[in-house]
């Protein structure tokens, strides 16, 4: 689990920037898997109310349209959510982790977008009106 | 392949063919008759009218449709109407074959004026003259015969008489097959209509052995409407009544052969507009209840028997009555048997028509839309052409007879599609109330769950190829769902 993390958010981090080596400890125990945790959560919960609750009321959720702004949506969420979360666990020196926040939500952001386009190829097989949906 | 069983349905006159008309649009529904085949033959000399040409090329796409409904199994045409000429018969020869018109050619034998018909010219002797012009005044004999015979039985059973030497009455003496069926439908108080039904049956009696014995239903509508005062027709709706006194006591003691008779008739009659050549008049309740009359007369569980002519066997009577004597009646107002009959098929073809003019048009996202159409069909979809194009009219012409019911009194009006969708079907009380919980969880019938519907259906379509026949497959699957879930009795 713990590589997993490395693999995923550290590596990306270390290269756009510098990690203040007294807050590797924090990220690796703290932002990491909670931020994980909650873009797994997120995005299955967006996916699951676009596929299996909106589309079921609105036949009409099932356009492109809806599903872009739907994936677009839960890219933000989840960015938001991992730069509250760095906030959190930073909170008392958040200025010299800021520029790398920031980072860290656009890298969830891109996760979020990635893990909905994978969640809506599997949960449109079981959708009625979303089957077609984005594609 | 075995033609047992065949209807042969001779509308006669304008009402004869309207009366049709009304069968047809009931058999596009679904409506379920008790033929293998329908071979409707209109006898009208006005085969210029409107409301004639109309009905023959309806017949033409129902015929186009029907081949569809044939592959998909759809209750949607499933009754096959043929022209005549298509019926075929190990009697027939190539060269005796007729051509494929749902109507008997009347121009070729009734030409120009009546007096011409009845060859009332110099030639002919002063005392024939005399007797001629006692029967019929010189606008009548000078009338063309192209428009009919303008409310006058008279002239009517005159050339109406030439009838068994057409060619397609020959024909149909031919292909008419033991077991088959014969229904005439025609008016008493016009002209075509009141002398072509006991001419017709006369000619029937004499027209071969299988014939003579095979059962025999007729309807005679007796007056619905009336006309509006015009000096220049030679029709007054006034003498209606008359007449229909005239014909009734001759079938009384004179016609003899059908072994059920409907009549009916409205006291609430229908003004319309007085003007022979066009003859247009809305369609209305009582030709559709004529046209019950002949689902009804094939459904009858009774044995004949057949071993002898029709003209030994007793005749039955039938009369049609509706629950309440309002000016405006809904589906619930007719009686119960016809309610059964009718009441799924016209609520499954108004769902149908507004699927495909409405829902279909802004469809393109809905898997329904994308597995039975694609990007392939969806042109022909939208623009109504190719395989579509029988449909489409057919609807136009559905739509336009549905909204006709509810012109004139009295009135049908089964649908009220200007309110909500699931108050569409009028007096129909089991309706889901609006309210929050039904919003949430999506209870209420509206387009979203219709497209709903048609997603579920469209996974259980038989048909793989994409285009006409798997629409129709869905369309037959979705508007049953519809039906069973939301309008059922």
């Amino acid at each position: 689990m713990r590589d997993f993390l490395i693999a995923i958010y550290e590596k990306f981090l270390r290269s756009v920037a510098q990690i203040p080596s007294n807050t590797v400890t924090t990220w690796r125990n703290d932002v990491f898997p909670l931020s994980l945790w909650l873009l797994l959560a997120i995005s299955i919960l967006t996916a699951i109310l676009f596929y299996f609750f909106y589309n079921r009321l609105y036949s009409s959720y099932n356009s492109f349209g809806s599903w872009f702004r739907t994936f677009l949506l839960n890219g933000f969420i989840t960015g938001i959510v991992a730069f509250i979360i760095t906030y959190s666990a930073f909170s008392k020196a958040f200025k010299p982790v800021l520029t790398l926040s920031l980072w860290y939500a656009v890298i969830n952001l891109l996760y979020g977008l990635l893990l909905f386009f994978v969640l809506s190829l599997i949960f449109k097989w079981f959708s009625t009106n979303g089957r077609k949906t984005p594609f | 392949m075995s033609s047992k069983n065949n209807l042969f349905i001779f509308g006669i006159g304008g009402t004869g063919t309207r009366v049709v008309k009304s069968l047809i649009m009931l058999l596009s529904a679904g409506v379920k008759i008790n033929a293998e085949k329908v071979v409707p033959i209109l006898i009208d000399p006005h085969e210029t009218s409107d409301e004639y040409r109309k009905v023959k090329m309806m017949l033409e796409q129902y015929e186009k449709n029907f081949q569809h409904a044939k592959t998909t199994g759809s209750s949607f045409f499933s009754t096959e109407i043929l022209p005549l000429g298509k019926l075929h018969s190990e009697t027939v020869n190539d060269t005796e074959k007729i051509d494929n018109s749902f109507g008997l050619n009347f121009s070729k034998y009734a030409k120009n004026t009546f007096e011409e018909f009845i060859g009332y010219n110099k030639d002919m002797a002063n005392q024939d003259q005399a007797l001629v012009s006692m029967f019929f005044s010189e606008k009548d004999r000078k009338s063309e015969m192209a428009v009919g015979f303008r409310g006058n039985p008279s002239m009517g059973s005159v050339i109406l008489n030439k009838l068994e030497d057409s060619e397609e009455f020959k024909f149909f003496k031919r292909v008419f097959n033991t077991g088959d069926k014969i229904f005439l439908v025609s008016s008493i108080f016009g002209g075509t209509g009141a002398s072509g039904f006991p001419l017709l049956l006369k000619n029937l009696q004499n027209a071969g052995d299988n014939i003579q014995k095979a059962v025999k239903g007729a309807v005679s509508v007796m007056p619905y409407f009336k006309l509006n005062e015009n000096n220049d027709s030679f029709i007054d709706s006034n003498s209606f009544i008359t007449k229909t006194k005239a014909a009734l006591s001759f079938y009384e003691n004179q016609l003899k052969g059908i072994d059920e008779l409907y009549y009916i008739a409205d006291s609430q009659l229908a003004m319309h507009n007085n003007d022979e050549k066009t003859q247009e008049n809305a369609a209305h309740l009582v030709e559709m209840m004529a046209a019950m009359g002949i689902v009804n007369f094939t459904d009858l569980p009774k044995g004949y028997d057949t071993n002898v002519a029709s003209t030994q066997r007793d005749a039955n009577f039938h009369e049609c009555s509706v629950e309440v004597d309002n000016k405006e009646l809904s589906l619930y107002n007719l009686d119960e048997e016809t309610l059964r009959i009718i009441h799924k098929p016209v609520i499954r073809f108004l769902f149908l028509t507004y699927i495909y003019n409405n829902l279909g048009r802004k469809a393109d996202s809905q898997p329904w839309f994308k597995e039975t159409l694609g990007n392939e069909h969806e042109d022909s979809f939208k623009k109504g052409n190719g395989d579509f194009e029988p449909l489409v009219k057919f609807l136009i012409d559905y739509n336009a007879w549905l909204r006709e019911l509810g012109v004139k009194e009295r009135k049908f009006l089964p649908f009220n599609v200007d309110t909500d969708m699931n108050e569409w079907i009028v007096d129909h009380g089991k309706i889901v109330k609006k309210s929050f919980a039904t919003k949430f969880f999506n209870q209420r019938l509206s387009d979203d769950k219709i497209n709903g519907i048609l997603n579920q259906e469209a996974k259980n379509t038989k048909i793989d190829q994409k285009g006409f026949d798997k629409l129709l497959e869905l369309m037959d699957r979705a508007t049953d769902s519809i039906y069973t879930k939301y309008f059922k009795i």
